[in-house]
């Protein structure tokens, strides 16, 4: 099987099978617009990418390889997040700061699934939070006026009561 | 970059992943976001984030409700709203009216709201809506509400008005020219009875594609049975009765009042044996999908406790044998109409759902209930089931013997000393409500099974001092009251399906069903009898649980129907999804 070497931003090189390089459309197109599928030594950087990132990457990779391509249909509007499998949920028990450099890596190097699962993910952090409980979770710095925030304080007390 | 915006790597996040992380987020996480920071109070309002706009879940502020209407767009698909209660929550009435230009809705969800039919009716409705569902929502002024609606509601194949209290059967006219119409869920509707007759014989000449009628818990399954086109593919009837035996809570907030009316209004919406009959020399036509919908929640969906794969026969005769007991139960569920409660013995934690009054009284006589010797003639076996009915001024207690069989109850009156030995003969003071009624159940019993084991008990139990005044299980339950005439009326039913059955030229017998899904769940007129009616129909999923088909009915029907789904208690014990 044919391979070929990436480089992360930090110079460790992983030397991986096309097949699984080729789920990154980004490393597809590359590959066939450049025709660099007959050169074994070529290396191709990802300035983007640090090594535990593109590990994780690679793993999630590897563990999907035979995944059916998704098929984009804008008449169906897929909302759940509930649909999350296991081995996706145990691959994303990481750190957030780990999560959002997935995030980047999956646009980054165009892995739609890896991209949607994270996204979820992310998702299911957000949904059923107070304002206030996803500042924390996040780290928000709330930058509204004094005269906003009193606004939306109020209204908050408003639900609380009824 | 300070300290503070390095830690906040959501915002470090491109605007374009971001609107891939807001796509998987409803409407109320998106409310909340844009609470947050201006950053999010921003990105939210794009356009694409509110096509599909679920605003269910809580908190349902009026606030929110607002800030969603505003927006709403042209490219909004669907709108799903559920109000926290009659003051918070609420669309308001201009938002709605605006809706009607929304070309691309296709779902609507307006539950739980408040409408008024002289402001609104259905005609305001975009005409591009496929799915509707009103839920728990009240119209009042509600005559017109439905009045001409069919050229607005041509495209709609999924109508959902359950809890409508408001609703009356008026409304099967209007729908029944609804062209595109596949399914119609009108659970818990409690006021459909009158005039339900007429209207449905009208209105089975429309309804052309409706596959799916669920009236579970309504006044008009006897009708609806009767009434239902040939093309329907699934309907769904249970008893009033059942519903507090799968959900253990009351199916209305106060009991209905118990006039001669009432009760024989309910009596004549019970699903009988020959309720059936029209099926009887049927078949099943060619297969036919279930219609699908997203607001409508499948009540059978696939089967999770595994009973066709069930091995060991010990355990599920054991099983059996708990639920025979609960189902027994529901014979008795008639008493809660007056008010009152049943308990288990050894559920005494349910204690505190009992009235104050009748816990007191309950403690002061523990020792009664819970005789350590067994020298009193009611004193069965520690570990069976023993339940009580109390009225307002009297109480009953009905034990269950180790078969699994309920002997006669006995009656305490409330009034009396509670030290009081042996509760007083008072069928003098039972002048409630509750005995007459069961006085005349005594008189109806046709079951002759049930007969011999009744005599037997009978029979066995020296009725000296205590006051047997009620029959037990096996005779007809689930109307919670039975009208005077009902015996009159069994005599007649059955004078009609002998003329019928004499005729021999059953009127239908050309015309083919594709009924795959009927559930009778709770009826506890239905017998083997209605086994034997609509084993030529090749169901593919029958719920007869809490009715009085036994095992051996059951066995000879699945003989002709090896591949149907039977729910029941000996076989498929999964519990229908009712919503809320």
């Amino acid at each position: 099987m044919p391979q070929i070497k990436l480089q992360s931003s930090d110079g460790e090189v992983f030397p991986i099978d096309v097949e699984i390089a080729k789920m990154s459309t980004t490393l597809k197109t590359m590959l066939e617009d450049l025709g660099m599928e007959d050169d074994d030594d070529e290396i191709v950087p990802l300035p983007n990418v640090n090594a535990a990132i593109l590990r994780k990457v690679l793993e999630w990779c590897t563990a999907h390889r035979h995944d059916p391509p998704i098929v984009d249909d804008p008449n169906i509007l897929d909302t759940r997040t509930n649909n999350i499998t296991c081995w996706d949920a145990e691959f994303l028990k990481v750190d957030q700061g780990t999560l959002f450099e997935l995030i980047l890596a999956a646009n980054y190097l165009d892995i739609r699934g890896l991209l949607d699962v994270a996204c979820k993910s992310v998702a299911t952090l957000i949904s059923g939070k107070t304002p206030e409980d996803i500042r924390k979770t996040f780290n928000i710095k709330n930058d509204f006026t004094p005269e906003e925030e009193e606004e939306i304080r109020k209204e908050n007390e408003c639900c609380a009561e009824k | 970059m300070t300290a503070l915006e390095q830690n906040c790597k959501i915002l470090q996040l491109s605007d374009c992943t971001m609107m891939c992380i807001l796509s998987y987020l409803d409407a109320t996480s998106l409310f909340n976001l844009s609470r947050t920071c201006l950053y999010f109070r921003n990105i939210v309002e794009d356009p694409q984030l509110w096509r599909y706009i679920e605003a269910r879940h809580e908190p349902n502020s009026t606030k929110k409700v607002q800030y969603i209407c505003e927006r709403i767009n042209d490219k909004t698909t669907h709108i799903f709203f559920k109000a926290a209660s009659k003051h918070n929550g609420l669309v308001p009435l201009n938002s709605l009216r605006q809706w009607i230009n929304l070309e691309q809705l296709t779902v609507l969800a307006l539950e739980n709201q408040r409408l008024d039919g002289n402001l609104l009716t259905l005609m305001d409705f975009p005409i591009s809506l496929v799915e509707l569902s009103l839920r728990r929502t009240h119209v009042k002024n509600n005559k017109l509400f439905f009045h001409n609606s069919y050229s607005t509601m041509r495209n709609l194949k999924v109508l959902i008005l359950d809890e409508c209290g408001w609703l009356d059967s008026s409304f099967f006219m209007s729908v029944a020219k609804y062209y595109n119409l596949e399914l119609l869920s009108i659970i818990k509707c409690t006021k459909l009875h009158i005039n339900a007759l007429p209207y449905l014989n009208v209105a089975r000449h429309g309804c052309h594609k409706l596959k799916l009628i669920d009236c579970r818990f309504s006044t008009i399954a006897h009708d609806m049975l009767e009434q239902a086109r040939y093309n329907i593919v699934a309907l769904y009837v249970q008893s009033m009765s059942s519903y507090e035996l799968d959900t253990s809570s009351s199916l209305f907030k106060v009991a209905p009042v118990r006039t001669t009316e009432n009760e024989e209004l309910i009596s004549q919406s019970t699903v009988r044996d020959f309720s059936l009959e029209r099926f009887r020399h049927l078949t099943r036509d060619l297969f036919e999908e279930l219609p699908e919908s997203l607001l409508y929640t499948d009540p059978y969906p696939e089967c999770s406790c595994g009973w066709r794969d069930k091995t060991d026969k010990q355990n599920r005769d054991f099983s059996s044998k708990e639920h025979h007991r609960s189902m027994s139960m529901d014979d008795f569920m008639d008493f809660r109409v007056a008010c009152q409660r049943f308990i288990c013995r050894r559920h005494v934690k349910d204690l505190n759902r009992l009235p104050s009054d009748f816990k007191k009284f309950f403690y002061d006589n523990q020792k009664k209930f819970y005789p350590d010797s067994s020298d009193s003639s009611d004193s069965d076996d520690d570990q069976d089931c023993c339940m009580f009915g109390v009225g307002k001024s009297q109480m009953i207690v009905i034990k269950a013997d180790e078969q699994g069989n309920i002997p006669q109850p006995e009656v305490i009156n409330f009034s009396k000393s509670p030290s009081e030995e042996e509760p007083q003969p008072s069928t003098s003071n039972s002048s409630s409500s509750s005995s007459n009624s069961s006085n005349k159940r005594k008189h109806d019993t046709n079951d002759d099974s049930s007969d011999s084991k009744r005599q037997k008990h009978v029979e066995n139990r020296p009725s000296t001092s205590r006051d047997i005044f009620l029959e037990p299980a096996g005779c007809l339950a689930d109307v919670r009251v039975q009208a005077p005439s009902i015996e009159g009326q069994q005599r007649r039913s059955n004078q009609v399906r002998l003329i019928r059955n004499q005729l021999a030229v059953p009127r239908d017998d050309e015309k083919k069903l594709k009924l795959r899904r009927l559930s009778l769940r709770g009826y506890r007129l239905i017998s083997d009898e209605t086994l034997y009616i609509i084993r030529n129909l090749h169901l593919d999923l029958l719920d007869v649980t809490y009715t009085r088909v036994t095992k051996q009915g059951l066995e000879e029907f699945l003989t002709f129907n090896p591949n149907c789904r039977v729910v029941h208690e000996n076989y498929c014990v999964c519990k229908p999804y009712i919503p809320y």
